[in-house]
């Protein structure tokens, strides 16, 4: 291995220095120096800060990949150290190892620094040292698959600034074609209950997905440990793709590409179609969005027109002269067909998705939820022997395992009805998550829209969720008391209307009176008076000095009939 | 020796080289003759090992060019434009190099420099082209290797620098026993060059 192929030894140590000074500044705050000062991160401080780290590791793997790659744009830095009696295997070895040196050395002082001032002012423990060490191996990993891609984009350009459009294209890609997804196929978010089985691809949502729990200190570090195994893993084959690929590319890249906006000619139409084929459907969904008539036609006049209009625009960045991208009509008919297969794909299998309904004898119960309504509820809460909380279940958990629902036939014909007509032709459609429950055992998961003008269906949904069992699958306080010793800080009442907030009182007693009324109120929820309107006021019960808390959603027909048994309940 | 056989290569529609030929002799000083845009560099460096050939091949003491790193051992390349990373002088270029090759002569290059009013210390970046350029040629004549190839560094050289430059590429050549091949766009550039000549446009082409 040979170290020294870099020259220019001082610049190197002086930028590695600055690094390490910008992340003492970045993640000194939620690695050991917090952990000293604070004892812990509260959980509404994670998310910024891990949002930091990743903008800062991102930022970093950029700069340095670029850094270490970018000779590759310069005929005469190429004829330097392309001429040296290394072999191209060695040389990327020792310029990747020289690059990631960087990085590294800054984490090293980063991390010295922080246990010189962090450790001294308060006692960590062991627990927040594991969790430092998860959060460093996650983001060392983000930060290798980032600094891969940077590589391969900088290998695939022989220009600079093309070069970092691609890194930023190729870095985001993922992402990029979940949203093409998201808005061409409903099936990919609104048909899957509450979105929580989507996996996550994309090196960040993996990266950010873990790195929250994995450093709240309200989370047990066997559960932080885990979502830290499964995004390692994750990460860790990302990692090993990309520098596969990204060594692979610089292997094979002639020389003379030093010369050219792209270095291999084959990759050429790749780009265009890497680029045109999301932007034009994105484009298209776009349009459908924004016209109410003719909505389709609009959709594919928009696809042609992007796609006609960023196939130029990409050839002329190659080609450098409009009037030869003009002439490249063979790949802008090509990038079209590619578009609409993939529309004609996706579209397909979404009508076909979105149009099962169970079979009569098939359905064993199932569990629906208004999205509306999750808003209004708050957490689920687990309370440990001494009316603290510990954990907290998820929406959409809480009602898949509280909620069975047997008024089959009703739900059956609303699903019928839905898929005979598009919600965008209803007046007022209302999107209804529905979780179904197989005789075999299996699940499926759909949307169905309903159209609320319509009576019929209205008296099907009030079948549905009338009844008690459908509101002790929503809300945990229609069936638990407050537990004893748990200690409610507070009672507030949110005028939702008036937007004033005003504190009603305290204590379990008052809020177990108080719930009580409440109950007895929501046996006038249904979709023909209540539902159909506003929620008017919340009733918010506090926990724990404000982390968690129940929400009580009150309708104006609720508040006007039991609003005085309410106040008494708490006077 | 240096054989170059049937070398081809096309930038996109372009055709640079169509099979050209060649053998350049141990032990003496051949000139590769073209003008601007013959394809004198991509020869050059093709014969450098740095520019993979699309067809043909380059053979080098019976091994191939291309990723090779005893051959590369052998051979040192001057591009059209040399580079040289900022703030580095004469003696620490040559220091970088002598750990890629089997080493240098001090003495050899102190010798040059002086010849050449070289400073030794001073960052190349900063110093006036000719003798920039002169720099470089003298840390190639004084590595230990058996080849120098030389891209026409030489029409951008005043008549003095020139006249340097070639008494530097002969004395190696007969002294210390290097092979140069040398690109030119015209033997008049360095009359006081003597060897063999090969026309890039009328090199055997099989």
């Amino acid at each position: 291995m040979n170290w020294k192929l870099f020259a220019d030894h001082k610049r190197r140590i002086l930028i590695s220095l600055g690094f390490a000074l910008l992340i003492v500044a970045v993640y000194s705050g939620a690695m050991l120096l917090r952990y000293g000062v604070r004892g812990e991160i509260p959980f509404y401080e994670v998310k910024p800060l891990t949002e930091n780290f990743c903008i800062v590791t991102l930022v970093l793997a950029v700069f340095i990949g670029a850094y270490g790659f970018s000779y590759l744009h310069s005929m005469k830095r190429v004829d330097f150290y392309h001429s040296l009696p290394v072999t191209a295997e060695k040389r990327f070895r020792s310029i990747y190892l020289n690059t990631c040196s960087f990085y590294f050395m800054g984490i090293i002082v980063a991390l010295a620094v922080c246990l010189m001032f962090g450790v001294p002012a308060g006692n960590p423990g062991p627990a927040a040292f594991a969790r430092s060490g998860m959060a460093l191996v996650l983001t060392v990993l983000l930060f290798l698959t980032i600094l891969n891609i940077t590589v391969y984009a900088f290998t695939l350009s022989g220009n600079t600034v093309i070069a970092i459009l691609i890194d930023i294209v190729l870095i985001f890609y993922i992402d990029l074609w979940e949203r093409v997804i998201e808005l061409t196929c409903d099936f990919a978010t609104h048909s899957t209950f509450f979105a929580t089985k989507r996996p996550d691809i994309s090196v960040i949502d993996i990266y950010l997905g873990a790195m929250y729990p994995t450093i709240r200190s309200d989370v047990s570090l066997s559960v932080s440990a885990g979502f830290f195994a499964r995004a390692c893993i994750k990460l860790f084959i990302w990692a090993t793709i990309t520098f596969v690929m990204c060594r692979r590319k610089y292997l094979r890249r002639p020389a003379e590409a030093a010369r050219s906006l792209v270095a291999f000619y084959s990759s050429h139409m790749l780009i265009k179609l890497m680029v045109v084929v999301p932007v034009a459907l994105l484009m298209g969904n776009s349009t459908y969005d924004s016209f109410y008539e003719y909505r389709n036609v609009m959709q594919i006049i928009s696809m042609i027109l992007t796609a006609i209009v960023v196939s130029i625009l990409v050839e002329i960045l190659f080609s450098r002269s409009l009037s030869a991208a003009v002439r490249k009509w063979g790949s802008i008919i090509f990038a079209l067909f590619v578009i609409f297969t993939i529309f004609g794909i996706m579209r397909g299998v979404e009508k076909k998705y979105n149009a099962y309904v169970p079979a009569t004898g098939e359905l064993e119960s199932y569990a629906v939820f208004d999205p509306l309504d999750s808003y209004y509820y708050g957490f689920n809460l687990n309370f440990d022997e001494d009316g603290h909380v510990y954990d907290y279940l998820d929406a959409a958990e809480y009602v898949k395992e509280n909620m069975i629902l047997t008024d089959t036939e009703a739900i059956l014909k609303l699903a019928g009805r839905s898929v005979e007509k598009d919600y965008h032709e209803m007046m007022s459609p209302l999107p209804l998550q529905v979780h179904y429950r197989l005789n075999n055992g299996t699940v499926r998961n759909r949307l169905i829209w309903i159209d609320m003008e319509n009576s019929g269906n209205r008296k099907m949904l009030n079948r549905i969720v009338g009844p008690a069992y459908y509101k002790e699958g929503i809300w945990q306080a229609f069936t638990e008391n407050v537990p004893e010793d748990a200690n409610v800080t507070s009672i507030d009442y949110h005028d939702l209307m008036e937007d004033e907030y005003r504190h009603v009182g305290e204590g379990r007693e008052s809020a177990n009176k108080l719930i009580s009324v409440w109950r007895d109120a929501m046996t006038m929820y249904d979709y023909d008076h209540v539902r159909y309107k506003e929620v008017a006021a919340e009733i918010e019960v506090h926990f724990d000095g404000g982390m968690y808390m129940w929400v009580l959603p009150l309708y104006e027909d609720m508040i006007n009939e039991f609003g005085e048994a309410m106040l008494e309940s708490i006077e | 020796m240096i054989e170059i056989v049937n070398i081809t290569k096309h930038f996109e529609d372009i055709c640079a080289l169509n099979k050209v030929s060649a053998s350049f002799p141990e032990g003496e000083i051949s000139v590769i003759l073209g003008t601007s845009g013959s394809g004198k560099s991509t020869l050059v460096r093709i014969i450098g090992g740095i520019v993979r050939p699309d067809g043909g091949a380059v053979i080098v003491d019976d091994m191939p060019v291309y990723d090779n790193e005893t051959v590369g051992q052998r051979i040192f390349l001057i591009p059209e434009e040399p580079y040289s990373p900022r703030y580095m002088s004469t003696a620490e270029l040559v220091k970088f190099y002598a750990g890629k090759y089997e080493g240098y002569d001090e003495e050899r290059l102190k010798a040059l420099c002086d010849s050449c009013s070289v400073p030794m210390k001073t960052p190349i970046r900063k110093l006036e082209k000719n003798k920039g350029l002169l720099a470089h040629l003298a840390i190639a004549v004084s590595m230990k290797v058996k080849y120098l190839i030389c891209d026409d560094i030489f029409s951008s050289m005043d008549e003095n620098s020139r006249k340097l430059a070639a008494q530097m590429i002969s004395s190696a050549v007969r002294d210390w026993g290097i092979t140069a091949v040398i690109a030119l766009p015209d033997t008049d550039l360095l009359p006081n060059i003597s060897g063999k000549t090969y026309e890039l446009e009328t090199v055997c082409r099989s």
